[in-house]
């Protein structure tokens, strides 16, 4: 007889629970057969209250535990150094889907990660603009990320994805596993080398400083050794280019070195390296660039510097920088 | 009970529908009051909830009956929770230092560690529920998706995470006995 009882008890805290379920839906109006249900039997009406309180109370600590088992993650994904000379008092944010399998394997914020479409097993890093970070990976190979940067790092983390930003990679040779990187339709196999990536809206780019990678996509493969770079941009043509060996990475030492490009690029990059908004007027955004810049001159010093060279003028509204066409910013 | 006749601030927006609904919404918040052993003032949840539709602005309210329950079924748990954390506060160390001298520094460190205690538990409750139905809890109740989208998200029919969900509440009613809730 009891154990009819507890049989009862059961099915009404089911009943409960899919109350409980179906009125935290903001959609939620069958309030008439709620009211019916817990005044038909005061059982039903405790068990709900009961539920409710529980539910209320679990918003909060739910959100807390994740919170925490997020900042642990954070402490533990990397052996991550501040860069010196990166600028201060910007924000790290870890992207969604990282994880790190080996130390959380209990955890169950982290595990339901692993249900998500897509690969498991990844470690998303990603910098805030200005923000740079050096990363340690487990094998020694390390990565200097620039600011509005993202990287996956893939299990085994011998293969990886820049999926934005920049980043020089210095990567420990194993001619059994090779490190090998994704960057759109590009993948980059080292042979044991010190490189360079950049990944922006509308291409990429690879330069090699020491050692040599080898480049294939776009129907092509290509061993790239120190001193050259390759250029993909949207036309589909792989590009080999020259480049200084010093140049290669030199945003780390706040050195923009470019061989040719726009100036909607570089004021992308700009963006990129220091957190301030620079909007580049349609007419003059395609005008082309060579050389380099340095970061911490400042954005107002180094576009006051280029602009005329380009037909362009420069002005400054509330606190976003413009680069408009020079006649039109005479007219003002 | 302080309620005025049909005049024409009641024809207006919640009060209206606080008038329609009003036999309904008593029996409503007798049923949540009486529960828990706590027995609050039903005419006292009623007069609260007359006042605050006189106060809110229903123009961009769609359905008022919906509202006014969700607002009685909130105010029955504030009410609720009141009381527990009343008992609870008066038992509690931090209680008798505030009262004694102040300091109560300490006692909030110790109120850290109970928390850290219930979020030990909560975490246990949910890892022996799995991790995709804590997963679908966290989406769910704190990130306040509906279920269907957490189906599409995680490839995985609606039915499914309605399973799921209903397992991981469950592996918390166990988990958690009424009383220590804080």
């Amino acid at each position: 007889m009891s154990a009819d009882v507890n049989q009862t008890e059961r099915t009404i805290e089911a009943l409960a629970v899919d109350w409980v379920i179906r009125v935290r839906s903001p959609e939620f109006t069958d309030w008439d057969g709620l009211t019916d249900w817990i005044a038909a039997d005061a059982r039903h009406a405790e068990h709900f209250d009961r539920l409710t309180l529980i539910d209320d109370a679990l918003g909060d600590d739910i959100a807390a535990l994740a919170a925490m088992e997020k900042a642990e993650t954070q402490r533990l994904s990397s052996t991550a150094s501040r860069a010196p000379g990166s600028a201060p008092a910007y924000w790290m944010k870890m992207a969604a889907g990282l994880l790190l399998p080996v130390v959380l394997a209990g955890s169950w914020f982290a595990l339901g990660h692993l249900q998500r479409r897509g690969p498991p097993d990844a470690i998303a890093f990603q910098t805030g603009p200005g923000e740079h970070r050096n990363v340690t990976l487990a094998d020694g190979t390390r990565m200097a990320l620039g600011g509005s940067t993202r990287v996956v790092i893939e299990a085994g983390e011998r293969h990886a994805r820049l999926v934005l930003g920049r980043a020089t990679f210095r990567v420990v040779h194993d001619p059994q596993r090779p490190f090998s990187i994704d960057m759109g339709e590009l993948n980059i196999t080292d042979v044991g080398t010190t490189f360079d990536l950049h990944r922006w809206e509308k291409g990429s780019e690879v330069a090699v400083a020491e050692g040599r990678i080898r480049l294939a996509g776009r129907g092509a493969q290509l061993e790239v050794p120190a001193g050259r770079m390759v250029r993909s941009l949207g036309d589909g043509a792989l590009r080999v280019l020259p480049v200084a060996v010093t140049d290669v990475g030199s945003w780390q030492r706040g050195r923009l070195s470019y061989a040719d490009t726009t100036l909607a690029a570089m004021a992308a990059d700009l963006e990129a390296e220091t957190g301030t908004s620079i909007r580049v007027e349609p007419a003059v955004a395609m005008q082309h660039f060579a050389g380099s810049i340095q970061v911490g001159d400042g954005v107002g010093r180094t576009l006051h510097g280029l602009a005329p060279l380009l037909g362009a003028s420069v002005r400054k509204k509330g606190a976003v920088w413009e680069l408009v066409r020079s006649d039109e910013a005479d007219q003002r | 009970m302080q309620e005025p006749d049909q005049d024409i601030e009641s024809m207006l927006g919640l009060t209206a529908a606080y008038m329609e609904n009003r036999k309904q919404l008593s029996v409503f918040v007798r049923a949540r009051c009486r529960a828990g052993g706590r027995d609050l003032d039903v005419d006292d949840v009623m007069q609260d909830l007359w006042l605050r539709c006189r106060q809110i602005d229903a123009s961009r309210i769609d359905d008022a009956k919906s509202y006014l329950f969700r607002m009685a079924h909130n105010l029955a748990i504030d009410r609720g929770r009141n009381v527990e954390r009343g008992r609870h506060y008066e038992a509690d160390w931090a209680y008798v230092k505030d009262r004694m001298d102040g300091s109560s520094e300490p006692a909030i460190a110790e109120r850290r560690v109970i928390a850290r205690d219930r979020l030990d538990r909560l975490d246990r409750a949910l890892q022996t529920v799995g991790a995709r139905p804590a997963w679908i809890l966290h989406q769910f109740r704190v990130e306040g998706k509906a279920q269907r989208d957490i189906a599409a998200e995680l490839g995985v029919s609606l039915s499914t995470v309605e399973k799921d969900l209903r397992r991981a509440y469950e592996a918390l009613v166990t988990f958690r006995e009424p009383g220590n809730e804080d």
